[in-house]
């Protein structure tokens, strides 16, 4: 196997291989946006229990 | 600065120096110089993309917005972790099985020459520019706070900046990101802990939360539908999350990061690690900022932060002026310290805190009110508008940190331009080369022939930022220029990528006008529309690719 094929079939790997044993590439995206979802959430209950400009 | 502060921060430039000597022994032909042989780990590409994107800009100027504003900025980086996605699934893949060294390289791969040329053109003449601001804008600020000349500053930075990015190319750039980030991370929580260690003893984290609370300093989402509004969720949520995919997805700078990466999975790592980390870092910079204002509750501020300004406005006609305006501050400031005390004290002993409140906001009015007619002085006496915002977080740590901190915190800042700066010049240098030089020039060029270039384009282009950096102050209207055609460039590009991988049947000389008809479109936006300079993006992206496709659909036609 030429060192051109070795680099494709690396590439390849990389995109089907699982990053571990439960955690997929999809898996990982929905965690992101999970993470944001989460992220807004908390910053937008942040902006309402500390905003102190009234009584 | 102090002998320690010195021993710190040239021990910093030191370290760069000799580590980016000790990696650059890797680099052997053009696809180490500038990809690293494509052999990098994603922890370094996902520290040096973050490196590169916080330039000395972030420290200096966002904790300055924050000072001021609070929290609201944030909301502009909400979408980046969701751009993180959508590049490891659609732009990542593309890029690194087309086994190019530059985005635009990608371009003509798929679509034809001119539109490779156009986009690498547009891309040097506004990252060009963009490199001598990354050197001017930190050094402006420090000459002025530390007493340091302007000049000598710029070209210190430059100097070595283009040293290890001639000698070591991506790979040295790359580790010495890593080296630099980690340095600002430091620095981050150097200056939060600093900023709590000033606060008087009896102040805790629950006052310093309700003293900012008292102005809306907390407040990190605006759910405000007003176009014209600059930072809300929805300006944020859309324009930011265009304007980071332009970033991050088109622009060479940072697609060149995660070119080097040793496989695909490496190079998508390297990204959700900046989708998890970009955002907390980002939150702890604007912290730094509240802090600040907190700070200046128990300290009195500077009525103007920069130093060079207040001097100019005291030796003017308006000196009189401005030392009432000087007496009115310092006697609103000491009626706000005794309030914020009372309140704090009320609050400990569980009392009622509503007139306290009252007069601690109203204080902080007058002090704003204050600031903004200083700053009106400032203008009327230098006839352009004063930038003090960028001079309150310099300005607190000359002034308060000790020995030594000092020193680590200036390191961090020049890191922090440094770390942008030598992305920029191998971004530059690689699409000179690669989507010129070699395509046009010299395409049969061996290996050492083109490496010897690319140093050379990276000298070159490193003393044009230079250049620019020393001349800045002269070139006002022509930076602007050059700024507002990258404002209309980017978007556009992006609709050109967008078109690339989405639409099938786009070809060349749809790609070519959708670029031109998104930049005009942007152009004609940004002239009779006030719509926040986020959505920019969006229409250049929306009317490129629409217009595009439409072009490409007639054009096969025919």
């Amino acid at each position: 196997m030429n060192n051109k094929h070795r680099i494709q079939d690396r590439d390849l790997e990389g995109e089907k291989e699982k990053l571990n044993s439960s955690l997929t590439w999809n898996r990982l995206y929905v965690l992101v946006v999970i993470y944001t979802v989460l992220l807004i959430g908390l910053l937008y209950v942040v902006t309402i229990l500390l905003d102190h400009s009234s009584s | 600065m102090s002998t320690l502060d010195w021993v710190i921060f040239s021990f910093y430039f030191v370290a760069v120096v000799a580590f980016a000597y000790w990696q650059s022994r890797k680099n052997v032909g053009v696809e180490g110089y500038f990809l690293a042989n494509r052999r990098l780990p994603w922890g370094a590409i996902g520290l040096s993309v973050m490196a590169t994107q916080a330039s000395a800009i972030t420290f200096i100027g966002t904790t300055g917005q924050a000072y001021e504003n609070g929290m609201e900025f944030i909301q502009v980086y909400l979408p980046q972790p969701l751009v993180m996605v959508l590049l490891c699934v659609l732009f990542v893949p593309f890029f690194y099985r087309a086994k190019i060294f530059t985005a635009y390289e990608y371009l003509e791969k798929r679509f034809d020459a001119k539109t490779r040329s156009l986009t690498s053109f547009l891309f040097l003449l506004s990252r060009g520019m963009a490199a001598g601001i990354v050197m001017y804008a930190p050094a402006v600020v420090l000459s002025v706070i530390m007493g340091w000349d302007e000049t000598a500053t710029i070209l210190i930075m430059g100097v070595v900046t283009i040293l290890y990015t001639m000698m070591g190319g991506i790979t040295a750039v790359i580790w010495t990101d890593v080296l630099q980030m980690l340095m600002m991370f430091i620095g981050i929580v150097v200056a939060l802990v600093a900023l709590f260690g000033a606060l008087p003893p009896e102040v805790d984290m629950g006052d310093v939360v309700y003293i900012g609370g008292i102005q809306q300093m907390w407040k990190s989402i605006d759910l405000s539908w007003d176009p014209t509004n600059t930072y809300t969720l929805w300006s944020g949520l859309i324009g930011g999350f265009f304007l980071a995919l332009a970033y991050f997805g088109c622009d060479q700078s940072q697609v060149q990061r995660y070119l080097t990466a040793s496989s695909l999975k490496q190079s998508r790592l390297s990204l959700i690690f900046n989708a998890f980390a970009k955002v907390p870092m980002q939150i702890a910079i604007l912290a730094i900022g509240v802090l600040l204002f907190v700070f200046y509750h128990f300290e009195r501020p500077p009525l103007i932060f920069n130093p060079a300004e207040t001097t100019l406005v005291e030796n003017s006609s308006h000196a009189q002026e401005f030392a009432e305006l000087e007496a009115k501050h310092q006697k609103t400031h000491n009626l706000r310290k005794n309030a914020t005390l009372s309140l704090l004290q009320a609050r400990h002993n569980g009392e009622n805190l509503e007139s306290w409140r009252q007069q601690i906001s109203q204080y902080d009015q007058q002090l704003s009110n204050l600031r903004n007619e200083s700053k009106q002085l400032v203008q009327n006496v230098r006839g352009t508008s004063s930038n003090d915002v960028n001079y309150v977080f310099p300005s607190y740590l000359v002034t308060y940190l000790p020995s030594g901190v000092l020193g680590l915190m200036i390191a961090v800042m020049i890191a922090a331009a440094m770390s942008s700066l030598d992305s920029e010049l191998t971004a530059l240098s690689s699409a000179t080369i690669v989507d010129f030089y070699r395509r046009y020039l010299q395409p049969e060029a061996s290996s050492k022939h083109l490496l010897m270039a690319s140093r050379g384009a990276t000298l070159c282009w490193g003393l044009f930022a230079s250049g620019v950096a020393l001349y800045a102050g002269q070139l006002g209207s022509l930076i602007e220029a050059v700024n507002r055609v990258g404002s209309y460039f980017y978007g556009s590009l992006l609709g050109v990528f967008l078109l690339a991988f989405l639409v099938k049947q786009a070809n060349g000389t749809g790609a070519f006008w959708g670029l031109l008809a998104g930049m005009l479109s942007v152009f004609f936006v940004s002239l009779t529309t006030d719509i926040s300079y986020l959505y920019y993006n969006v229409v250049g992206a929306m009317v490129g690719v629409v217009v595009g496709t439409l072009v490409s659909l007639s054009t096969v036609k025919r």
